[in-house]
């Protein structure tokens, strides 16, 4: 056991927003354990955490100095390495000297790139202090975040908001390294109101203590369990229960240091009439502008809010004034934007959206309506029982909240949908069609009627976007495409729907009448969503592929594929199978195509002259008819076993039969005979696409 | 309890703060901006490297936020105070948390936040990272370290407060609306901000919705954008700074008039931005500090 220390950087910064928080704590212990790693130092546990002020990652046991290795160091081509008289070049000696090596220990070696330059040198016995100390300043300016900033003269010194100090320990010392306007110190800093002293840690053992002993709670973990627990005890205090709501836990832990909750009145709701405010409405202005919680009782909002603050020392009776005020103000707008809207109603915004651009190039908001009543229609066509009343008319309705008062406001965009569904409601539509109005936007709808606007919508997004030149390119998604064709592969697998996505993106191409020449992009891109999506469930990549391969098309029916595997995969056969398919693909592969299986030519059964030949073709043909219902059926599961009994005669057939004999006749015969039997394995799955390791 | 600081005393003391902190006292611009940035004590400053300290009060006149004086929150003109420390100094946030502590705000017993908010104004070609400060939710100022003005990357990080005096004084004074809020006293009988204000809120409302002249404010919007770009080519920078400022507010009120469709909205808004941009490379290329975009 080498001797170790703990380590723990803390970035002290200006509030960094609650997004950008857990991403960047993540980079940044990734790189720091990648330059620990690519050095061989070892290290134990490691601990990341954060608050708006800082940035922090502990790791336990970290080696005092790197284990000595040798590397091997790639240089130049050989071409450029050497001159026309074998002489070491000018860029072989720089890359000699980069590695503090002599010419005299270059050696030209190849590798499946070609004939490289190589050095070897022998690293390690590094101090790790140094180590860190040299790769610190780098790790921390390569943290990614999406909007960086500037805020000393150097123009490459960015980062989220400007950093202020910095706390560095490697065991009881501080450990020093370079960093431009500051010096890393054992002074970190506490609650800026409650705490605003610095505070000098000795050990980095007592850091969390000591910070909590400054109203900092570094452990975000800590503080959501608490901010959690005091919001529900809050709720209970006011004779109700917490609505909870995890993406505003999860940001308000990422904006305070030290949770304080206090609970607010909307007192005089009901003498301000905001009795009638929908429960969502309510919800959003409160969580979008004070990022409020509300508590319920018998399923009614209780006419307070609970606000969680930054501030141990602040008193609740004064500052609740103003979160008081600001919140009715909100409500106030909020009520007379309802209202506003509830006189004219949806139907006259429905003609309003002939007047609105939808995308530009592509049409009008009442095209687009137009477009999401047809492709419901269309592809609720293959769905039993769906009620294509419903899904006309809620598509009717769809988009018109987008023109009331109340959505086009900021603060309420969030509601576009729930609107809809709550001033279609008050004007009388029948309730599944508001359901379906209030889930377009979801990827959860409740009905095959919502599922069928769900994905229709978001169909008709991808397609205009695509078709006006701005497809999702690297990092940048900026109208949230993947997230969209995610969706509809959850909602399809969902509910189980027998969409087939060639069919539906041609119905959507043909309602737009433009973008036949995205077809193959936009496909590409909806297939290599569906792959992400198999993938994101844990099916192994090779078997997303191995059914990809034949059964692409429908996202549903590729899933029930893939779960009949799941259910067989274990122990040696699977893997047997993928070799024997392999075996299969490899010898058949210049001669008998995969994508027309139909024109693979039957084995001539006389000329069959070993017992392993009749008898992999007698068993072949023996589940044909078995297969082809199973299949038909979606029976996988069926299937897959109809297929196994086929591996042992396949395997017999390869450990007793040459294939590839001289004599014409007989070679292609035992070639067609492989063929046939790979056929009946593609009818589920290609399974020689299935990595087999060793 | 004292009784709490009036409009103007809130003014003075932010003054006194700030002049003690090495800012120099400007003016507000002798034309109509939408904001406090607009006054070339912050366009034109920000784009040089010499150190630069300045606080001045900004009449902030915003057309689209009339509202004939029956809103309590939203006004044609509300009042700025503007802060600029070039460069930006370490201490950025503590200043200005010292500076609320100059209006006897006490900050430990409330709840005050920096929360993000990314500062952009698209007509000026400028952005800037920082927070809008909430305090007990109410957003009092916006704090902005510049990055971008003119679309010249600044060779100095300059940070700029925005107070919105009139939050402040509500908060101060505990009034519910703007028009409520003291502004001073004359002769010991004391005159609220809608004393000053309610007749020029009504008629700018009807003027910014109703009244103004589209047809004359779309020439002169095309006249000063042409004679921008004259003066920019003769080296005359103020008057031609004056004309992106005529320029904004004539869109400003295009804009209020619903003259303007969605489309053309975003070119006008480009066009505005190319004279902001013309200008400040005129002043770096005057200067011979800065570096282009």
């Amino acid at each position: 056991m080498p001797d170790t220390r703990t380590f723990l950087l803390e970035i002290g910064v200006e509030e960094i927003p609650a997004s950008y928080l857990e991403p960047a704590v993540t980079a940044l212990a990734e790189e720091i354990e990648k330059v620990l790693k690519d050095a061989g130092v070892s290290h134990g546990e490691i601990k990341k955490m954060w608050t708006p002020r800082r940035l922090v990652v502990i790791l336990k046991d970290v080696a005092l100095v790197n284990l000595k290795k040798t590397f091997e160091f790639q240089g130049p081509p050989a071409r450029v390495a050497k001159d026309a008289k074998g002489k070491w070049t000018v860029q072989a000696t720089k890359f000699a000297k980069s590695h503090g090596a002599d010419t005299a220990e270059l050696y030209i070696k190849d590798n499946e790139k070609g004939s490289y330059v190589f050095v070897k040198k022998e690293v390690g016995g590094k101090k790790t202090t140094d180590l860190l100390a040299d790769s610190l300043p780098s790790i921390i300016f390569k943290i990614p975040f999406t909007k960086r900033m500037r805020w000393l003269k150097y123009k490459t010194v960015t980062f989220a908001r400007p950093i202020r100090w910095l706390c560095a320990f490697f065991g009881n010392d501080v450990l020093e390294f370079q960093f431009p306007g500051l010096t890393p110190s054992n002074k970190t800093y506490g609650h800026r109101f409650a705490h605003p002293e610095p505070i000098t840690i000795d050990h980095p053992d007592e850091y969390i203590q000591k910070l909590k002993d400054g109203f900092v709670l570094v452990d975000q973990n800590e503080r959501k369990a608490q901010i959690l627990a005091e919001l529900s005890k809050a709720a209970k205090k006011l004779g109700g229960k917490l609505v909870e709501n995890e993406e505003l836990i999860y940001e308000v832990t990422n904006l305070v240091e030290f949770p304080r909750i206090i609970a607010c009145d909307l007192g005089g709701v009901t003498d301000r009439g905001f009795a009638n405010l929908p429960r969502e409405v309510l919800q959003t202005a409160l969580a979008k502008h004070q990022r409020a919680f509300v508590a319920e009782k018998k399923g009614k909002l209780l006419p307070h809010f609970l606000v969680v603050t930054n501030s141990p020392t602040l008193e609740p009776e004064l500052a609740k004034q103003w979160f008081e005020r600001m919140a009715i103000s909100r409500l106030e707008d909020a009520d007379f934007f309802i209202k506003e809207d509830l006189k004219k109603g949806l139907e006259p915004l429905v003609e309003e959206e002939a007047r609105v651009e939808w995308v530009k190039g592509i049409g009008t908001l009442a095209q687009k309506t137009g477009w999401l009543t047809e492709l419901g229609v269309s592809l609720g066509a293959k769905i039993e029982g769906f009620n294509q009343d419903t899904c006309i008319r809620a598509a009717h309705l769809a988009k018109a909240d987008l023109l009331t008062n109340l959505v086009r406001e900021k603060e309420f965009t969030s509601l576009q949908g729930i609107a809809g569904a709550i001033y279609a409601e008050r004007s009388g539509e029948p309730r599944e069609v508001c359901n379906a109005i209030g889930e377009q936007y979801t990827d959860s709808p409740s009905s095959n009627e919502s599922a069928i606007l769900a994905i229709s919508d978001r169909l008709l997004n991808i397609a205009a976007t695509f078709i006006v030149g701005k497809p999702p390119k690297g990092s940048r998604d900026p109208f949230a495409l993947r997230r969209q064709a995610g969706a509809i592969m959850k909602i399809i697998m969902d509910r189980e729907l027998p969409l087939s996505l060639c069919a539906a993106l041609d119905r959507t191409l043909e309602l737009i009448g433009k973008g036949k020449d995205k077809r193959e992009a936009i496909h590409e891109f909806l297939s290599d969503r569906l792959r992400l999506y198999l993938e994101d469930k844990d099916f192994p990549y090779d078997w997303v592929d191995a059914v990809l391969a034949v059964a692409g098309d429908e996202p549903y029916d590729s899933w029930l594929r893939l779960s009949a595997f799941g259910d067989l995969n274990k122990g040696e056969e699977f893997r047997l199978v993928a070799v024997g398919q392999k075996r299969v693909a490899n010898i058949t592969r210049n001669t008998h195509n995969t994508r027309n299986t139909s024109n693979t030519p039957s084995p001539d059964s006389s000329l069959f002259d070993q017992k392993e030949e009749s008898n992999l073709w007698e068993k072949a043909e023996r589940i044909r008819p078995n297969l082809e219902s199973a299949i038909e059926k979606r029976d996988y599961k069926k299937a897959l076993q109809l297929l196994l009994s086929l591996r042992p005669l396949i395997d017999k057939f390869f450990d007793e039969v040459f294939v590839m004999v001289a004599d014409e006749k007989i070679r292609n015969n035992r070639l067609h005979l492989l063929a046939k039997v790979r056929d009946e394995f593609l009818k589920l799955a290609d399974f020689s696409r299935i990595v087999v390791e060793g | 309890m004292s009784k709490p600081l009036s409009f103007q005393e809130i003014i003075l003391r932010l003054q006194d703060y700030w002049i003690s902190k090495g800012c120099v006292l400007m003016q507000p611009y002798s034309s109509e901006v939408g904001a406090g940035t607009f006054n070339p004590a912050s366009f034109l400053k920000v784009l040089d490297d010499k150190p630069w300290r300045c606080v001045y009060v900004e009449p902030a006149k915003r057309p689209r936020d009339a509202r004939y004086a029956e809103n309590p929150l939203r006004v044609y003109q509300h009042w700025q105070m503007q802060v600029i420390l070039k460069p930006a100094p370490e201490d950025a946030q503590e200043l200005y948390l010292e500076s609320l502590r100059a209006l006897g705000i006490p900050l430990e017993r409330h709840d005050l936040r920096f929360t993000e908010d990314d500062w952009e104004s698209p007509t000026l070609g400028a952005w800037g990272l920082g927070w809008q400060v909430d305090l007990d939710g109410i957003e009092i100022t916006q704090f902005t370290y510049f990055q971008q003005m003119g679309a010249i990357d600044l060779p100095v990080i300059p940070v700029e407060y925005t107070y919105g005096l009139e939050r402040i004084a509500m908060f101060l004074q505990g009034v519910d609306s703007i028009f409520d809020i003291v502004w001073g006293e004359v002769d010991g009988k004391s005159l609220t901000w809608g004393d000053v204000f309610y007749q020029n809120e009504k008629d700018f409302s009807a003027y910014s919705i109703k009244e103004a002249d589209i047809d004359y404010l779309r020439r002169a919007f095309d006249h000063y954008e042409a004679e921008c770009h004259r003066l920019v080519s003769k080296g005359l920078l103020m008057p031609a700074y004056d004309a992106v400022i005529k320029c904004s507010h004539y869109f400003n009120l295009l804009d209020a008039r619903g003259a303007i469709s969605v489309t053309e909205r975003a070119a006008t808004i480009l066009r505005v931005r190319k004279l902001a941009m013309a200008v400040a490379k005129l002043y770096v290329g005057g200067h011979g500090e800065a570096e282009d975009a």
